[in-house]
């Protein structure tokens, strides 16, 4: 029939259609030039890596590489980075990527967005056509197409990438030594000089780890004895002529992690070992524990039946999987698993519903405090009981300005507290109607924060003072470093409708002190800017939140996509008012708990 | 009337009834078989003006592949809005054992309006939808077939995510 021909042959054209667009790779462009990418596009956490040939064969930027350095010459900006590095220098000035540079077969990959960032230029994504356009301006088109070439022609014997090239004249990386550096979860740091690729291993009879270091032919280093919980000794031999094999002997098999440090070095951070766990009801109902040390947990709740799971991360059970039954009026079994190599999992059957509150070390082992309800009947109880007892004080009491700043100084003096103004560089967080970027008001914000707090003598670390891009997990780490005893993000929020608006405060339920900053702040700010009071917001899965190992809180000041609040954002005396009501909050949580 | 006419006029009318009986069983009979057995399934959208989840109920058996169709094209009650930004696709999606793995267009980054509120809502609305489904316990969001650590600079979903309630706004009720 006529008519199931014309369907068949629309189904046909659909077909072709669709599978057109959908298949083949992304269509790489500078301004309206499609390049013939030496290699492909690379994503590496969410940042998409180019190969360095695109700068300096479309952008006329002149490359000189020495050793793991790669230095850039733009006409009014050099940027030189090392491999494997996040740190740079723009114009001698120190900035940080995305993510770091690579090598690989080859070429040298580099994010494309901290580039585009540093020489103007926009990123376009068109999906339908699978192309992704470097935008130029007008004026680099211009000197792209005339001046530049003929500027920054290569010169003889540099050392720019030709097609045939490779980076061959990268140095050796060198092992320096390999440092035991202990604690709870028996870091050992190789100190290896210059960029070295690796591969690690979990080997059993006997339980060892293996770690390979490509590139390093020097000689072997002497073995070292450890004998700790842990690890036996350390000891390295030769793989091949270019690998170089480092063995931990372990008292019995466990999971790890190895972190690249930025100068080239490794750290080996084995885990949390839990050797017992248990359920107790004196006062309270209880989950203790024996371990090394703390390892952090998450916590979720399952229902039919009613379940309470802690994952413990980082961690391994020693004792090896067990169940037991309880006698209590909630509990009914615990189950104890290695549930994967790096997660020790306790599975508590209950009679309705626990939430766990807080832990605390006590006689060599550590107690979870369990609350007989969910986390929001908690946080209920808690906010009615210190309305009722009046247990902040006053902030704003009748003495004297003077006086008020003298007392001020005396709670902030010596304090470390950690700013973090969110997004920044190529992330500009949420855009408001009017175009006003969430990363310029929150810095704002955090610098108009920072001068208060340093004014009445406390320390404080910013993740970061200018308009750069820091990654959630850098962040805090920098307040880590910086031994900040408090950790305050600052954002503002933004909604798909452009209705909600008000202040709100987030924090991770898992710890009491969250919430107790957290409510501090929420309350400053709810006086101070008289906008909608959205309330405390429990919340785990907020990376900067998750990572702090210090009590820990995130502003929501307000609704940049609301047309009132995001003038008011904009505005520096709104600005000095949100950093004033932190600052009272901030004041307030240390006077009241610390 | 020849014997010939009779025997077309017959055949005429055979034919009409046979067609009409074809019509009839499409548009009335076929489709109550249908109806009789109706599966529902439940997909999260973005409450509108509100900041929470709503959930929506489509007819159908609630495949993976349905549900986020369904996310893609965005909601059909007029007070919902979408959770994904515009032009988000669904380039692939893969079950191992409890988990699903869904990898999206790069548009989930690139375009996302921001917010952390805004994020959440986004994220667990993805979540939620595919948890409703009785194998999937929890979800591994990618964008562009790599794992990212947030999609608008809140969120970590480099790990697994699983069900999260308390964004659901009739939960509140």
């Amino acid at each position: 029939m006529p008519r199931t021909g014309i369907i068949l042959i629309v189904f046909l054209m659909l077909f072709i259609i669709f599978t057109q667009s959908a298949v083949g790779a992304i269509n790489f462009y500078v301004g309206n030039q499609l390049i013939d990418l030496s290699s492909p596009l690379t994503v590496v956490n969410g940042s998409i890596l180019v190969p360095i040939t695109v700068f300096t064969q479309y952008l006329g930027a002149r490359l000189k590489v020495d050793g793991t350095l790669v230095v850039l010459e733009f006409p009014a900006k050099t940027i030189s980075m090392q491999l494997g590095q996040i740190n740079v220098h723009v114009n001698g000035v120190e900035s940080v990527f995305d993510v770091a540079p690579e090598w690989s077969n080859g070429d040298v990959m580099v994010p494309l967005r901290s580039f585009a960032d540093q020489l103007g230029l926009r990123i376009a994504f068109d999906a339908d056509q699978m192309a992704l356009t470097l935008v130029m301006s007008e004026e680099l088109e211009q000197l792209a197409g005339s001046q530049l070439t003929t500027q920054y022609q290569k010169e003889p014997g540099s050392s720019s990438l030709g097609p045939n090239m490779s980076i061959g004249t990268l140095p050796e990386p060198r092992l320096n030594d390999i440092v035991f550096l202990g604690g709870a979860r028996s870091r050992v740091f190789i100190d290896v000089h210059g960029y070295t690729g690796y591969q690690s291993t979990l080997l059993t009879n006997p339980d060892r780890l293996v770690i390979d270091l490509t590139g390093i032919t020097q000689d072997v280093t002497p073995t070292q004895d450890i004998n700790n919980t842990i690890i036996q000794r350390i000891r390295s031999n030769r793989f091949n002529d270019r690998t170089m094999r480092i063995v931990f002997d372990l008292n019995k098999s466990t999971g790890y992690e190895i972190h690249r440090w930025p100068d080239g070095g490794l750290e080996v951070e084995f885990n949390y070992q839990i050797s017992e766990i248990g359920y107790v009801r004196d006062e309270d109902p209880k989950l203790w524990f024996t371990a090394n040390d703390q390892p952090l947990f998450s916590v979720s709740h399952l229902v039919d039946p009613a379940r309470l799971v802690l994952d413990f991360q980082n961690s391994t059970l020693l004792s090896g999987a067990q169940e037991f039954r309880v006698s209590d009026p909630r509990v009914r079994l615990v189950r104890v698993s290695q549930f994967m190599p790096s997660i020790t999992r306790v599975v508590l059957e209950l009679d309705g519903v626990m939430t766990p509150i807080s832990v605390d070390e006590v006689n060599d082992r550590f107690e979870i405090l369990l609350f007989e309800g969910t986390m929001e009947e908690y946080n209920d109880l808690l906010t009615i009981n210190e309305t009722v007892d009046t247990l902040l004080p006053p902030i704003v009491d009748e003495s004297t300005e003077e006086q008020q700043i003298i007392r001020y100084n005396q709670i902030l003096s010596g304090r470390v507290v950690a700013i973090d103004p969110g997004h920044g560089g190529s992330d500009p967080g949420a855009i408001g109607p009017r175009g006003t970027f969430e990363k310029d008001v929150v810095l704002a914000i955090g610098l108009k924060l920072g001068k208060l707090l340093e004014e009445a003598g406390a320390r404080v670390i910013y993740t970061r003072r200018t308009d750069t891009y820091i990654s959630i997990y850098d962040r805090p780490r920098i307040a880590e470093y910086g031994q900040a005893e408090i950790f305050v993000s600052i954002h503002a929020n933004s909604f798909s409708h452009q209705l909600p608006n008000g202040t709100e405060v987030l924090y991770n339920p898992l710890f009491l002190e969250n919430f107790r900053l957290a409510q501090a702040l929420q309350s400053e700010l709810v006086s101070a800017l008289q906008l909608a009071d959205r309330g405390l917001r429990p919340r785990e899965g907020l990376a900067v939140l998750n990572r702090a190992k210090m009590p820990a809180a995130l502003v929501e000041v307000a609704f940049i996509n609301h047309l009132e609040e995001e003038l008011l954002l904009r505005s520096p005396d709104f600005q000095q008012r949100a950093s004033e009501a932190i600052y009272k909050g901030i004041v307030g949580y240390f006077a009241q708990y610390r | 009337m020849s014997d010939r006419q009779r025997i077309g006029a017959l055949l005429l009318v055979v034919i009409l009834l046979f067609a009409g009986r074809l019509l009839w069983n499409r548009l009335f009979v076929e489709e109550p078989t249908i109806a009789t057995a109706p599966q529902l399934y439940t997909v999260y959208f973005s409450s509108g003006n509100k900041t929470y989840l709503m959930p929506e109920y489509r007819f159908g058996e609630g495949t993976i592949s349905q549900r986020l169709d369904a996310l893609v094209s965005g909601p059909q009650h007029p007070n919902l809005a979408p959770l994904l930004p515009q032009g988000t696709r669904v380039i692939s999606y893969e079950e191992s054992a409890d988990l699903l793995y869904v990898n999206f267009s790069e548009d989930l980054l690139l375009h996302h309006s921001g917010g952390s509120i805004g994020e959440l809502i986004t994220i667990y609305g993805i979540v939620n939808t595919l948890t409703e489904i009785e194998s999937v316990k929890r979800v591994q969001i990618l964008v562009a077939g790599k794992m990212v650590s947030t999609i608008a600079g809140h969120v970590d979903i480099s790990n697994p995510l699983v069900r999260d309630w308390s964004l659901i706004g009739s939960q509140k009720l």
